[in-house]
């Protein structure tokens, strides 16, 4: 008989690269259960990864296991070991990813259970009691009872607020034996039903797409390119029925600034399906009920955002990346994982396929794609018979600008309004104007803790950080020269509202940004006004721009595409691009033809010119050209070392180091360090030493060899420091 | 060596053009014409300039920007440069009363 194991290892919370080996005293715990274990003077939570016979330390150096806090393991062998393979991909501390692929009620120690809830049935005397007996002297006693009998079981959804005290009145009944209380648990499924609305027909290429997704077999990889509008929604929709027809559940991806309720709807009235919706926004409770409903196979379909990469499945059917592209798909502190390339490892480890769609793929995608690991189904044409849009740059050079709009934009959009279209205008900033200026003495407001201009926003007169959490009120006089002649220079989305309303005074507008949709519901209630067409004029932010079905829409503005020509992030380019394609994408998706207007200063930029006269996959096309000559991803692979610090030179010092115990025989080159481009945020100082290697096997091993001596290093307890691996954001 | 006030009295060239600044303080600037005769060396002789006006806070009523071009105004208040930067050395007055003048022919309530 095998030896029973004395050792458990236990990934726990903190900066510790590896799990760690406890005694067991008791009961042999699973692997992927909670425990409760002592670490320095505390106890806190952990997951077992392990049990093992032999610890390389002596058994009495061991401290004890604490309380198993499950009896069976709650993270599912599968899960646990693609979290335990992104740690070590990633590179970040065992026991941290561990914590974030779990609900924080579960990292805090709740029991794996469900929301539970009172609901009062029938008893046998209860069934058979003619309400009319209580009538007299319990009134409400009897009505609750009548109502148990119709209904056969109660439950607080049924009583408005204001119907006085049903609890009591069914409390009497449960005392008088015609009625009991049970205990029930409610995992707050959407419960999704065909409703048998109206299928838009498939063309050819959706068709096509349809068909290769059902016909996938084992792990494959399946890149969905659709042009905005073309209907890459209708075919998930099909491989989803396909998925829950076998039996199986379909966890759908999407970008946190697409997770919107007409999503979750569109899906909940055309899918048979039990629908769990995780996302940041929702109560511990709520997201550990999805969880659990995912886990246990009580939801067939999930819809999540980043993080519900980690979602437990007990049917793995199907995994589905909306606009992989998005940038939101990776995590950008903590834990840097990339839930798209997640979701292709986890297909890959599970033997699923997995859909990654999008209008504009992003060039790892597409660099995937022509090695052919990725299969590619195309949907070239628009759903519907629209037509795609017409593009037109604005060369704004010497021309006036009335706070940012020029003369012929103007007129553009006065054209479409009388001629009954809905106009969107785009702008990547929100606030009034970016730079409060003294006129005097040329003061700017700048941000204390950041290199940053302070925002000036007009609604609340005050200026704000858009790096940290500053603010502070609208200064009366310019604090150097006390002239109180201050100017707010540049626009963001409040000024461009008012200029809007000044040239269109008798039009509705909507201006939809993160400040206008603070409220709770105001988004929605905005983006309906928007939707019906009770808005005229739409203004907005890329909160706006992406993935909405706009279809009144026959003009879009692009306001200020200079922005993001001349970044030193070598991905700022391919953003750009998506971002303004994103954008076009709302004009002309029903019947009506659509127009794209441009303002730019620099009309004969390349990436401009590609875009607007040869379309994405041209642009893209060059851009990975640009990209192997430069020798960047997705030709090599990058990982970025990042340090901060209060101290001035303690990030730099640190680096420097790092950089100094490179080791030798490995294929890493290391550039730099250097200043972070925006070197101070909220009062740190921060570097980055660049790291490329030839490709990701390279970097791995060469991470492997590095880490652990520059983790080791004096100098790095001076600062906060962190790798992001394959980051996507160089900045 | 803190002396520094001025009175003058001139014909608005153009409109009062107020604005507010973000932290809601009115503001206008406003340019003069002073015509007068003054005695220099015992002789009489003609002034005729112009000279800019700087009104911050409180200083204008609201009215003033429905005062024509060429309404007489007297501006009180002291003399500072147009600009803070180095080497710019021209100067305004920055005002802290303007009223329209007594008799102003243009000027009817």
């Amino acid at each position: 008989m095998p030896e029973p194991p004395q050792i458990a290892r236990v990934a726990v919370p903190g900066p510790l690269p590896e799990p760690l080996d406890y005694r067991i005293t008791a009961a042999v715990p699973e692997p992927g259960a909670r425990v409760r274990v002592p670490l320095g003077r505390r106890q806190v939570i952990g997951v077992v990864v392990a049990t093992a016979t032999h610890s390389e330390l002596p058994t009495r150096r061991l401290r004890p296991l604490g309380e198993l806090l499950d009896d069976t393991a709650v993270l599912p062998g599968e899960l646990l070991d693609l979290t335990l393979w992104a740690a070590g991909y990633y590179h970040h501390p065992v026991g941290e990813a561990l914590t974030s692929a779990l609900p924080v009620r579960l990292r805090h120690g709740y029991p794996a259970q469900y929301t539970r809830e009172t609901v009062w049935r029938l008893t046998d005397t209860g069934r058979d009691t003619p309400p009319d007996t209580l009538a007299a002297r319990a009134p409400r006693q009897a009505a609750l009872l009548a109502r148990l009998q119709s209904l056969g079981s109660l439950a607080a959804a049924h009583f408005p607020e204001a119907e006085g005290d049903w609890r009591g009145g069914l409390q009497r009944l449960v005392e008088r034996g015609l009625a009991r209380a049970e205990q029930v648990d409610t995992p707050g499924l959407i419960e999704g039903h065909d409703d048998g609305g109206d299928r838009p027909t498939l063309n050819n290429a959706q068709r096509d797409a349809v068909d290769a997704v059902r016909g996938a077999e084992g792990f494959a990889p399946l890149v969905v390119e659709g042009v905005t509008g073309s209907g890459k929604t209708e075919v998930y929709l099909h491989a989803i029925e396909a998925v829950l027809a076998a039996g199986r559940q379909a966890l759908v991806i999407v970008p946190e600034i697409g997770l919107t309720p007409q999503l979750v709807d569109r899906f909940a009235r055309r899918l048979a399906a039990r629908i769990a919706v995780l996302h940041s926004g929702l109560a511990a409770g709520e997201r550990l009920d999805g969880w659990l409903a995912a886990r246990d196979g009580v939801a067939d379909v999930i819809i999540g955002t980043r993080s519900a990469v980690f979602t437990p499945l007990a049917r793995p059917g199907l995994i589905l990346v909306d606009e992989e592209h998005d940038a939101s798909l990776k995590q950008q502190d903590g834990f840097r994982y990339s839930a798209r390339d997640l979701a292709v490892v986890r297909a890959q480890r599970l033997g699923l396929t997995v859909i990654l769609g999008s209008a504009t793929p992003s060039l790892e995608t597409l660099h995937n794609m022509r090695l052919g690991r990725y299969r590619e189904l195309r949907l070239p044409q628009r759903a519907g018979g629209a037509a795609m849009p017409r593009f037109r740059l604005l060369d704004v050079r010497g021309r006036p600008l009335r706070d940012g709009l020029s003369a012929p934009l103007i007129e553009q959009m006065r054209a479409h309004l009388d001629d009954d279209g809905q106009v969107l205008v785009f702008l990547n900033r929100r606030g009034f104007a970016p730079v409060l200026l003294c006129h005097e003495c040329g003061w700017v407001s700048e941000c204390e803790r950041c290199d940053a201009r302070l925002t000036y926003h007009r609604h609340d007169r005050r200026l704000h950080c858009h790096h940290c959490d500053h603010e502070r009120p609208v200064p009366r006089a310019c604090p150097d020269c006390g002239s109180v002649d201050l100017r707010p220079v540049g626009q963001g989305t409040e000024r461009l509202a008012e200029a809007i309303e000044a040239a269109f005074p008798d039009t509705a507008m909507v201006r939809i940004d993160r400040d206008s949709t603070r409220r709770k519901g105001a988004f929605e209630r905005q983006m309906a006004a928007a939707q019906r067409g009770e808005a005229r004029i739409l203004l907005g932010t890329q909160m706006l721009a992406k993935g909405h079905h706009l279809p009144a829409v026959t003009l879009v503005a692009v306001v200020d595409a200079d922005q993001g020509l001349f970044s030193a992030d070598f991905r700022a380019p391919e953003r750009l691009a998506q971002l303004i394609i994103q954008v076009a994408g709302r004009a002309g998706r029903a019947e009506r033809p659509g127009e794209v207007a441009i303002q730019t200063h620099h009309p004969e930029h390349p990436l401009l010119q590609l875009l607007v006269h040869a379309g994405y996959r041209r642009f893209a096309e060059d851009a990975l050209l640009e990209r192997e000559a430069a020798g960047l991803p997705p030709y090599t692979a990058m990982a970025l070392l990042r340090a901060e610090a209060v101290d001035e030179a303690a990030p730099r010092e640190f680096l420097d180091a790092a950089r100094a115990a490179g080791p030798e025989g490995t294929r890493l080159e290391l550039l730099g360090p250097v200043p972070a481009p925006m070197e101070r945020r909220a009062g740190r100082v921060r570097a980055q030493l660049l790291v490329r290697a030839p490709s990701r096997r390279h970097l791995q091993a060469g991470l492997k060899r590095w880490l652990p001596g520059v983790a080791a290093l004096p100098q790095a307890r001076r600062v906060r420091w962190s790798i992001d691996v394959d980051p996507a954001d160089m900045l | 060596m803190a002396d520094n006030r001025v009175c003058i009295t001139g014909r608005l060239v153009d409109a009062v053009q107020l604005r507010y600044s973000p932290a809601g303080v009115p503001i206008a600037r406003l340019l003069i014409e002073h015509e007068s005769r003054q005695v220099e060396a015992g002789v009489e002789r003609p002034i005729r300039f112009r000279v800019g006006v700087r009104a911050a806070g409180a200083v204008l009523a609201p009215e003033a920007g429905d005062w024509p071009p060429g309404t007489a105004v007297t501006v009180e208040g002291f003399l500072a440069r147009a600009r803070q930067r180095d080497g710019d050395s021209r100067l305004i007055i920055s005002a802290e009363r303007i009223s329209i003048a007594a008799g102003d022919a243009n000027h009817r309530e």
